[in-house]
């Protein structure tokens, strides 16, 4: 496992993170060391172990369905960056 | 006679309670003080006088009314990364500057419900990630013990706000130490509660799975007042316990006597600070002499909890953390022309490098051709992690360990190297993966004078034996007081200066 610059390249591009070519050569060696340092786990016998996503038993948090009041649009639309007409405002997205 | 800024919650409430002062004037007293010390600490990023004053007055008026509770007209302060209403909420980020929540968090809901006063919103790492709160956007915390080492983090802002004076308690959350190594390294008390003890709801999300809130406070019984304020059922959050929790207020002092306490083999190994060992064994020694007994245990998978914490914490973060895309809330690139790249340059200059990291390492630990060997392998360490806990509680009612390697360093000294840095959280992590509680009690100072932890590892829903424990400590080895919180508030505390115990304070 390593974590060379292509790698860096294809995960930022994954994960929709603009790095500029310094980035990308210090999270390169950053992350090679980490990753190389969590090969351990390879070593490990985990043999019939079952993966614990969460450590609580909880399944499907049900509660009654009850109608409450819940954030109004004003205030939520408020916090955005860009708005227009009571609606999110985003670039052009359909040429 | 002491300054009120020196006053722990529950003296501060008893003089309330009989009239002695009032609301207003203990809010003013800390407001001063954060006037005249924040500059040297950094541990607020916002502070917030009116809403103070306003909720001092609110208070009084209940106490006036006789409808006051324990809490009430306590002055306190939360981590940055909690959901308040009209003021801003960061998280230490530049995604975040600016960002004024519409709506509160549980826990400042339940507090302000309770009648404390917010001084305003404490320091962090970025997004709360990191182990010194040198990933600030708003600059490192500075340690109140001396100056030129750090906080600890994530949590920073709230464990050096409270070894300062500057607040009476705090809140902060803890991923994988983030409220423990804080308290450590500035001497004070701080209880990473069970996981689902303490209602999420409008924390902002770093790992959550792992995400627990938790208070900071001067000492133990001040801890259990604030943990029966705010641990509870909350319906906005799907994680959290619906159990009764016991009161940890009501049999503090019942004391040791027949406790079992387990050492864990794993957390005395290579590369621990002998002070930090010997402190350690004193606190040991402390629960024996009045009455414990304690025993070699062993943790064996806890050895492999560094990697699999960073994993799948990190996982978890690149998938909370894709809501930043600069559309909803937060920072918005000026320069994009599409959505691709409106997302890209968001992102690349909303977050900051350690973040960025662990988007990284997440991604790349849930993407193709790594999902099983690394993300799933680390889920199944987490298992084994948790079970080697199940089975020391079958022979221990608590593990006691150190909180970290080493005391508070130098600020700078290791941000070159993100790995060494991971490393120092080595006895706290694995506490996170499997769900427990835990508190930290300062139980001396090592030879620079700098503060040092003991951290008790309780079952789940534990915390009521934990604080017994913690207060039956604090009982025999006295409380730390910073130079600066011992003194009169001045800056002229001089850096470096050894710390002082409550006794030879008043001496």
């Amino acid at each position: 496992m390593n974590a060379d610059r292509n790698t860096i390249h294809h995960v930022a591009n994954l994960a929709a993170i603009h790095l500029n070519e310094d980035e990308e050569k210090n999270f390169s060696r950053d992350l090679d060391a980490i990753v190389g340092y969590m090969a351990q786990l390879m070593a490990m016998d985990t043999g019939e172990v079952q993966p614990m996503e969460h450590v609580l038993s909880i399944r499907n948090a049900l509660r009654e369905d009850t109608a409450v009041n819940a954030d109004n649009r004003e205030a939520l639309l408020s916090v955005a960056p860009k708005t227009e007409e009571g609606c999110y405002l985003v670039p052009n997205v359909v040429e | 006679m002491k300054e009120l800024h020196e006053l722990p919650v529950h003296e501060l409430a008893g003089l309330l309670a009989d009239r002695k002062i009032g609301a207003r004037e203990v809010a003013q007293a800390h407001l001063d003080r954060i006037a005249l010390l924040q500059q040297d600490v950094n541990c607020y990023i916002s502070i917030t006088p009116e809403v103070a004053l306003g909720q001092a007055d609110a208070a009084q008026k209940r106490m006036d009314g006789g409808d006051a509770g324990p809490l009430t007209g306590i002055p306190m302060a939360f981590k940055d990364n909690m959901c308040t209403k009209g003021v801003q909420t960061s998280c230490a980020s530049r995604m975040l500057e600016g960002f004024v929540p519409p709506y509160n968090a549980t826990v400042v809901s339940t507090l302000q419900k309770a009648g404390t006063v917010m001084l305003g919103k404490l320091n962090m790492d970025e997004f709360a990630m990191g182990s010194t709160n040198e990933n600030s956007y708003f600059g490192p915390v500075r340690n109140p013990w001396n100056l030129e080492r750090v906080s600890g983090g994530s949590s920073g802002g709230s464990a050096a706000a409270v070894a300062a004076g500057l607040a009476p308690f705090a809140l902060g959350s803890d991923t994988g130490g983030s409220i423990r190594l804080p308290a450590s390294f500035c001497g004070v008390v701080g209880m990473k509660p069970t996981y689902g003890a303490v209602s999420r709801f409008g924390l902002v999300a770093f790992a959550s799975s792992l995400d627990q809130i938790g208070p900071l406070a001067s000492n133990v019984r001040d801890c259990a007042w604030v943990l029966d304020a705010i641990m509870g059922h909350d319906p906005m959050d799907s994680t959290s316990a619906p159990v009764k929790h016991e009161s940890c207020t009501a049999e503090l002092d019942a004391g040791v006597k027949g406790m079992s306490f387990g050492l864990a083999r794993e957390y005395f190994g290579e590369g621990l600070n002998g002070d930090i060992r010997k402190a350690v064994m004193k606190a040991v020694q402390v629960l024996e002499a009045q009455g414990a007994v304690s025993g070699e245990c062993s943790v064996p998978a806890a050895e492999f909890g560094i990697s699999a914490y960073y994993l799948l914490s990190s996982a978890e973060a690149s998938a909370n953390l894709a809501r930043y895309d600069g559309i909803r809330f937060g920072h918005r690139s000026a320069d994009a022309t599409d959505m691709k790249e409106l997302y890209r340059l968001t992102r690349g200059e909303g977050f900051g490098r350690e973040v960025k990291t662990r988007i990284l390492l997440g991604t790349y630990a849930l993407s193709s051709g790594y999902h099983d060997a690394l993300y799933v392998k680390a889920l199944k360490v987490r298992r084994m992690i948790h079970d080697d806990f199940i089975r020391a509680f079958e022979t221990h009612d608590i593990l006691v360990s150190p909180v970290s390697p080493t005391t508070a360093f130098r600020l700078g000294e290791k941000t070159a190297d993100p790995l060494q840095m991971y490393l120092g959280d080595v006895y706290t992590v694995a506490v996170n993966l499997a769900g427990l509680p835990a508190l930290v009690v300062p139980c001396g100072l090592d030879s620079d004078g700098m503060p040092i932890g003991v951290q008790l590892i309780g079952k789940p829903f534990s915390e009521k034996k934990l604080l017994q424990a913690g207060q039956a400590i604090e009982q025999a080895l006295g409380r730390f007081v910073s130079p600066m919180a011992a003194g009169t508030g001045s800056t002229a505390n001089p850096v470096g200066q050894c710390g002082k115990t409550e006794e030879e304070v008043r001496a």
